[in-house]
């Protein structure tokens, strides 16, 4: 029987496989590329968190990449975590600097699935602005020192409680006081 | 049976994907709001067209008829995806600013309706030819589209301003109902045209 089931599922199954394959090779092509770009644009936001840096020693903690930011006496001035958050489409990838006295420098989103026009506005001076000053002996706390965006409090309240945990871990790891 | 250079040529004008055929008006109407970007999604929906095409043309006779649908959407998705990779690793500006229009290509008529219509019915060249023709078509429409929305929504063309600087941009036709009402004056236009001109 020409169209028999058989025939129909070794088909679809076949045309998968090839399918699956080319993706996977061009994935082995481009994939380098785009993580290369990507570490250049983070070098270049580091460097804008710390223009003084001269050195930084790389540190994993969990699943996430810390790099404590030393100057060209080798004095320590900041933290800045290559982190994440929960948002409303998905994990949010960002940068949190932090500097020496424990206080939020810059917060930059690297990637993420919010929604445009919506959820987006976690990459807006708007909502980084209210993040931007906070201490680490701050509450960081929603509805006690900052607030969430309405319309947005799935994504923003994400954010927050993102940045409370990752200024725990660096309050923990890196910061003397 | 129309000539080899017929197949390419309707694609242009005669059966322009945007303006007669009306397909894909999705993208159409979401990422016209520069020359630039119209023209990257053209280049973007012409490469996956052509991809498509060639390959669902080569096993046409292969793909039992009742399967053929998901069979197609598995090699569209397969262009889509690589396109997306190639984008985001090549030309990163462009990819970041079709953003989440790259994987709806996937679902883009133009693709679909052109394999249906077209790639499972006629030879590996004619197809090419149709892709290629359709493409540049599309490319053609969405870079006048967003020509038009750039010039009266910011002022510039292709990032080079041409208005001056006592120009007052129309917002409106940077957003969404600008791009409607961009879109029907021009449909409007070429049906006008094409019926002067003689051709249906």
């Amino acid at each position: 029987m020409r169209e028999s089931g058989l025939r129909m599922a070794l088909t679809l199954l076949i045309i998968g496989a090839v399918c699956g394959g080319g993706i996977a090779a061009v994935n082995g092509i481009t994939a380098p590329i785009i993580e290369e770009r990507a570490m250049t644009e983070f070098l270049q936001a580091l460097e804008g968190f710390f223009p003084e840096v001269e050195n930084y020693e790389v540190q994993e903690i969990g699943n996430e990449v810390f790099y404590y930011c030393t100057d060209s006496s080798g004095n320590f001035i900041g933290v800045v975590g290559q982190v994440t958050a929960d948002g409303y489409g998905g994990k949010i990838s960002y940068d949190l600097a932090v500097n020496s006295s424990g206080d939020i420098i810059g917060i930059r989103i690297s990637s993420h699935g919010e929604t445009p026009g919506i959820g987006d506005v976690i990459t807006t001076e708007e909502f980084q602005s209210r993040v931007i000053g906070l201490n680490y002996a701050d509450p960081i706390s929603p509805g006690v020192d900052v607030d969430t965006v309405s319309g947005a409090t799935i994504s923003s309240g994400g954010m927050l409680k993102s940045i409370r945990r990752v200024m725990d871990i660096i309050g923990e790891n890196f910061l003397t006081n | 049976m129309s000539t080899l250079g017929q197949e390419f040529t309707k694609g242009l004008f005669k059966e322009n994907p945007t303006f007669r055929l009306i397909l894909g008006m999705c993208p159409t109407l979401a990422i016209t709001t520069s020359a630039f970007f119209g023209f990257g999604m053209g280049i973007s929906v012409l490469a996956v067209l052509l991809g498509s095409n060639i390959v669902i043309s080569a096993v046409r006779n292969l793909i039992p008829d009742k399967v053929r649908m998901p069979a197609y959407i598995l090699i569209i998705a397969a262009f889509v995806s690589m396109t997306d990779m190639l984008l985001n690793a090549f030309v990163p500006e462009l990819h970041k600013a079709l953003g989440i229009f790259i994987p709806l290509i996937v679902v883009n008529c133009i693709i679909m309706g052109r394999a249906e219509a077209f790639a499972r019915k006629n030879n590996v060249i004619r197809s090419i030819l149709d892709a290629l023709g359709m493409g540049v078509g599309v490319t053609m429409s969405l870079t006048l589209v967003g020509i038009i929305r750039e010039i009266f929504g910011a002022g510039s063309i292709f990032g080079y301003n041409i208005m001056g600087t006592a120009f007052e941009p129309m917002g409106v036709l940077a957003s969404p109902p600008g791009a409607f009402i961009t879109l029907g004056i021009l449909l409007g236009f070429f049906n006008y045209a094409f019926k002067r001109l003689g051709i249906e």
